[in-house]
């Protein structure tokens, strides 16, 4: 039961920032696209600001990647026996990461998709346009903080 | 079409606002020395003055211009065909041609002669033919039921009364009617913005009209639109209380309404009145230039275009017909981008 608790964490962290992720860089994308056709000398601005929602899942997969150690998953040293105590913290340590990464991925796509519009009227504003969703991301570097320090802080099975 | 699917639209929408008439390019226009300082200045960006097409080269200043006008139109329908949005989601722009290719076709066939240039081909819900032969026909099933309808009554009339004006207001009222409900209907502020102030705009361009003319309750009731915004009877009421000296009874009215910025505006003659209303649109639309996820820059972008060729048609015929650059510059609408 501890170890079934401790995966759904892993798993959770993984899947709901890469789906939060995916959901971003796909609407990222569709305004990027709408750019590039209309002038595809901006193709290199446009990527940038495209991409910077895809972060959010790689957070996941750090904390997965992460608690998957932790519990041996990785490295076959699988404890069967976990409590289900222990199981259930693994999981809420993965939450913050989880839940943050899906909301501020799809947040950070709404502002990059404005920001890519500002670049197709304003070429030379990239800094700003950068700076704008890089905003966002801040609130998922401290989901990955909080996240990272509670999986490494717990006692590994 | 969902909100998302509108991101692509958008994003290539922001790239041709860069293209759209500025204020200072229109003043720019006012001040230029002639016709033909116009149309190079408009050539530059990138208008579709027929430069180089050998067919229009016989044709005179103002009909160049009206080519001209129907081509950058026609550029507009063509540059949202491309991105993918259904037509049908503008259809309250367009309701407007269809009604007026009704008034044509009943025209056309009251005349027995053929009058092909009258009616607008691009930018209508109903295809012109399909009314021209409707109309011809006396078989009305081809036409949606509301115009079908209409149509019916309005050749009735015409037959029992001969009284044309009556067949146009008829005509005109229910096009008001119409976009008012079709912008009811629409999923997006603008569209309902837009049918809002083209309608209560029109109401009150009647009215005053009619205060002139001295016109009775009995016109009234046929040509205004029954709206929210307006309360018809107190309006007719209203009205009935002015004459040609004294708008007061008006004036006091829309004060009470949302419409009290058009009494100074009135007040100064239809014109006036006239940019009123189409600069009321043009601001509030303004905030779409900020908005990246649904149908309304779109939206915004047609009216802004709009918005553009009426304000340059009303500089070329001003150049046409050698009127003050103050005239002009008194007629010209605020640019949307």
């Amino acid at each position: 039961m501890g170890i079934a608790l401790a995966i759904a964490g892993a798993a959770l962290a993984a899947l709901l920032a890469g789906i939060g992720s995916a959901m971003g860089v796909g609407r990222a994308g569709q305004a990027a696209s709408g750019v590039v056709t209309e002038d595809p000398s901006k193709f290199g601005k446009v990527l940038l600001l495209e991409l910077l929602p895809g972060t959010q899942g790689i957070y996941g997969l750090i904390i997965a990647f992460v608690t998957l150690m932790r519990i041996g998953v990785i490295g076959g040293t699988i404890n069967a026996d976990m409590s289900w105590q222990l199981g259930l913290q693994y999981l809420f340590a993965c939450l913050p990461m989880a839940i943050v990464g899906l909301i501020s991925a799809i947040q950070q796509a709404n502002v990059s998709v404005s920001t890519i519009s500002l670049i197709s009227k304003r070429g030379d504003q990239l800094a700003k346009a950068m700076t704008l969703p890089a905003m966002v991301e801040t609130y998922a570097i401290l989901a990955l903080l909080i996240s990272f320090l509670a999986v490494v802080g717990l006692p590994t099975a | 079409m969902s909100q998302k699917d509108y991101i692509y639209a958008v994003a290539r929408i922001r790239f041709k606002e860069i293209s759209l008439l500025s204020d200072q390019f229109i003043n720019q226009l006012v001040s230029a020395e002639s016709f033909d300082d116009c149309m190079k200045l408009l050539r530059d960006k990138g208008w579709e003055t027929g430069e180089g097409k050998p067919e229009l080269a016989s044709l005179d200043d103002a009909s160049r211009a009206d080519r001209m006008f129907e081509a950058e139109r026609d550029k507009t329908w063509k540059q949202l065909e491309e991105l993918g949005v259904e037509k049908s989601a503008f259809d309250v722009f367009h309701i407007s041609n269809d009604y007026h290719n009704l008034k044509a076709a009943i025209k056309d066939t009251a005349s027995d002669k053929d009058h092909d240039n009258i009616f607008i081909k691009t930018g209508t819900t109903v295809p012109y033919e399909k009314i021209r032969d409707a109309v011809k026909k006396k078989d009305f099933s081809a036409l949606p039921k509301d115009m079908a309808r209409l149509a019916e009554d309005v050749l009735t009339t015409l037959l029992h009364t001969d009284d044309g004006q009556l067949c146009d207001i008829m005509i005109d009222k229910a096009a008001l009617d119409a976009i008012y409900k079709a912008g009811k209907e629409a999923q997006n502020d603008i569209l309902r913005l837009y049918a809002k102030l083209t309608v209560a705009g029109a109401d009150i361009k009647v009215i005053v009209r009619g205060i002139k003319f001295k016109k009775d309750r009995a016109f009234y009731m046929n040509a205004l639109s029954d709206i929210d915004e307006l309360d018809l009877k107190e309006l007719i009421d209203s009205a009935l209380k002015c004459d040609r000296n004294n708008f007061q009874p008006l004036y006091d009215y829309l004060e009470k309404t949302e419409f009290s910025g058009a009494i100074s505006e009135i007040k100064k003659g239809m014109a006036a009145f006239e940019k009123w209303c189409d600069d009321q649109i043009i601001e509030k639309i303004k905030p779409e230039l900020y908005h990246a996820f649904t149908i309304g820059p779109l939206a915004a972008y047609v009216l802004g275009r709009e918005n553009e060729i009426k304000t340059v048609r009303i500089i070329i015929s001003g150049k046409l017909n050698d009127l003050p650059e103050k005239a002009v510059s008194e007629r010209i609408r605020e640019m949307y981008a």
